[in-house]
């Protein structure tokens, strides 16, 4: 055919309209006024209002599914196991699980005191900030880009943290709009967890993760492989519904650190829907010992950097 | 200190016409709706999509559930069946349909003079696929929200799509930004499936994604539920993400239940090979549940045109 041509590239708008907070080129950036973005405002007023926080987290996978906020809620109470304060902010905004992961009960309300809004202490030390203390399961509302960051906004600065030890914020699906916000909002991320599962599929976009991490140069603490094989209850067989590895060979061409496998399990499902972690239910499980040790690999990564 | 309890989110609620942009517009009643938007690029999608039969979404409001799985195996179940099918890949950060055909990195999408021409797959089955994939095979982009919009019309506005039987589109995960841009654009989808996985906490995601089609007034021609389940070699079952859920949310929200499929080792390695399951395993247990998934929902949207 006549007058064809492979589509290269998408032509995206590149001239500066000074509007930083909504720029898709904020990492690749280096003109001053983005100097002038990062010294006022909001930033300023996220940063103040963390003060009390001495060391922030983020989980992403970039994929749907692969157990972000399962290992989010399970790190934490991991921390809180080693005697840390701890606070899961729950970026999720078309559809928060941690509260319920969390065993917060429905009809919880989120509550707004002389500091600000206060997380719900969902367990001792463990504390939880999500916008599913304000919605119902059936309130379907449409988050444009600019809502979900002047939520973001408001959950960073208006938010009572109070003294914590770690804060471990858990961001949805996707590389861009609640990944970017984030990662701009908290320059002084300790770093972020990579969670993936075992499939070839699946690396792609946990990649595009180390890579919008790297551009935003925050550090790699490592990646955890979830839903790995398993071993059959009734005759030891090892079963890998997910044919894996890929997370460990991922990892390894990166050049980031591999924290572990966790073995795909019934236990965790039913644990999420009984909102008590795992960590806490059956701490010397399989599951667990692999998500304790890495909660002790973040606590060295973070303390004795 | 005195604690005072938040009720609601606030949304500024003042119109400005600007229907495309707008956090309220399956709400809408204003006359000016379809007048602002059929205006924009919303026309061009109607004519360009006029020689397709059926266009059906697949959803699930939470990711990882088999979206694109069920995607990519569904159309090419009814390419097997001697349909023509074209899957449109609406998951812009994470698309992974061109690695489920093995054609990520091998072919592209070219212009013609009627607009960009889809990629077909590689195993003669005539399956066009379009997706953000084709164009950046590996490069991380950060899209924020216009530029999706501006991605979504150019894939429904703006592609060859010709004659076909079916269009399946695959979904993002949630319930907002590109599922949003995606059913305003097309207003006149054939129906949604919704997919999901056993758990409770899944739950919360796939009743949104199917309140939300319901909001956008299409039809739900019901909910799959996957991962249901694994066989071990020795017979035991294993119940690793629970059994039931879907089923009793089909119930729960009065939509067809459309069945189970169970978890297999070979259907995530067939992904990776860039096989579809379907044609390398097309007499297994799961490949039939898929094919009784793809005849009812044919029967559906056949009735529904009727």
């Amino acid at each position: 055919m006549k007058n064809e041509a492979t589509v290269k590239r998408i032509t995206v708008q590149g001239e500066c309209i000074g509007k930083c907070e909504s720029c898709e080129k904020y990492f690749d950036c280096s003109l001053p006024l983005k100097e002038t973005f990062q010294k006022k405002g909001i930033l300023r007023m996220i940063q103040a209002n963390l003060k009390g926080v001495k060391h922030k987290v983020i989980v992403l996978g970039g994929k749907g599914g692969v157990g972000k906020s399962m290992f989010a809620v399970n790190l934490a109470a991991g921390l809180v196991a080693q005697g840390k304060t701890v606070c899961i902010l729950d970026q999720v905004y078309d559809c928060p699980a941690i509260p319920m992961m969390t065993g917060v009960p429905e009809g919880a309300k989120l509550r707004i005191g002389d500091g600000g809004l206060v997380p719900y202490e969902a367990y001792p030390g463990l504390r939880v900030m999500s916008t599913g203390l304000i919605l119902k399961t059936t309130d379907v509302i449409i988050w444009y880009h600019d809502m979900k960051r002047n939520a973001t906004e408001e959950l960073l600065a208006a938010t009572d943290y109070g003294e914590l030890d770690y804060l471990i914020l858990d961001i949805p699906a996707g590389t861009s709009s609640e990944t970017v916000n984030a990662l701009k909002y908290l320059p002084d991320l300790d770093g972020g967890v990579v969670v993936t599962v075992g499939s070839e599929v699946s690396q792609n976009v946990a990649r595009k993760c180390i890579y919008i991490l790297n551009k935003a140069n925050i550090p790699v603490i490592g990646v955890v492989e979830n839903m790995s094989e398993a071993h059959c209850s009734a005759c030891g067989r090892s079963i890998a519904p997910i044919q894996g590895g890929a997370g460990k060979r991922m990892a390894e061409s990166e050049g980031v650190p591999f924290m572990g496998n966790i073995p795909v399990s019934e236990m965790i499902s039913l644990s999420l829907d009984a909102g008590l972690p795992f960590v806490m239910s059956h701490p010397d499980s399989e599951e667990s010992k692999t998500v304790i040790a890495t909660s002790k690999a973040v606590i060295d990564f973070c303390e004795n950097k | 200190m005195e604690d005072r309890e938040i009720l609601k989110i606030n949304i500024m609620m003042k119109c400005d016409y600007k229907c495309e942009d707008c956090e309220k517009f399956f709400e809408c009643k204003d006359a000016m709706k379809e007048k602002m938007f059929r205006r924009r690029r919303m026309v061009g999608a109607i004519k360009k999509m006029s020689g397709i039969k059926y266009k059906v979404a697949v959803s699930a409001g939470k990711g990882g559930v088999g979206k694109s799985l069920l995607s990519v195996n569904l159309a090419t179940t009814l390419a097997m069946m001697g349909r023509r099918v074209t899957i449109l890949d609406q998951d812009l950060d994470g698309s992974t349909v061109p690695k489920m055909f093995g054609i990520q990195g091998e072919k592209g999408l070219r212009y013609g003079s009627k607009g960009l021409i889809p990629a077909t797959d590689n195993l003669g089955l005539g399956i066009d696929v379009i997706s953000l994939g084709l164009i950046y095979p590996d490069e991380v982009i950060t899209l924020f929200h216009q530029m999706r919009r501006g991605i979504t019309e150019e894939f429904v506005a703006n592609v060859d799509y010709g004659e076909r039987d079916w269009l399946i589109i695959d979904l993002p995960p949630g319930t907002s930004s590109d599922s949003c841009n995606l059913l305003q654009y097309i207003p006149d989808l054939d129906g949604t499936v919704v997919i999901t996985v056993s758990p409770k906490v899944a739950q919360l995601a796939a009743r949104k994604a199917t309140l939300l089609a319901a909001k956008a007034g299409s039809r739900v021609l019901g909910i799959v539920e996957n991962m249901s389940g694994y066989v071990c070699e020795c017979g035991a079952i294993h119940n690793f993400l629970l059994q039931g859920g879907g089923e009793s949310l089909a119930k729960e929200l009065n939509v067809p239940f459309l069945g189970r499929i169970p978890m297999d080792g070979s259907l995530s390695q067939a992904g990776d090979l860039g096989v579809p399951y379907v044609y390398k395993y097309p007499d297994s247990l799961i490949s039939k549940k898929i094919r009784e998934v793809a005849e009812n929902i044919e029967k559906m949207v056949q009735e529904g045109k009727e």
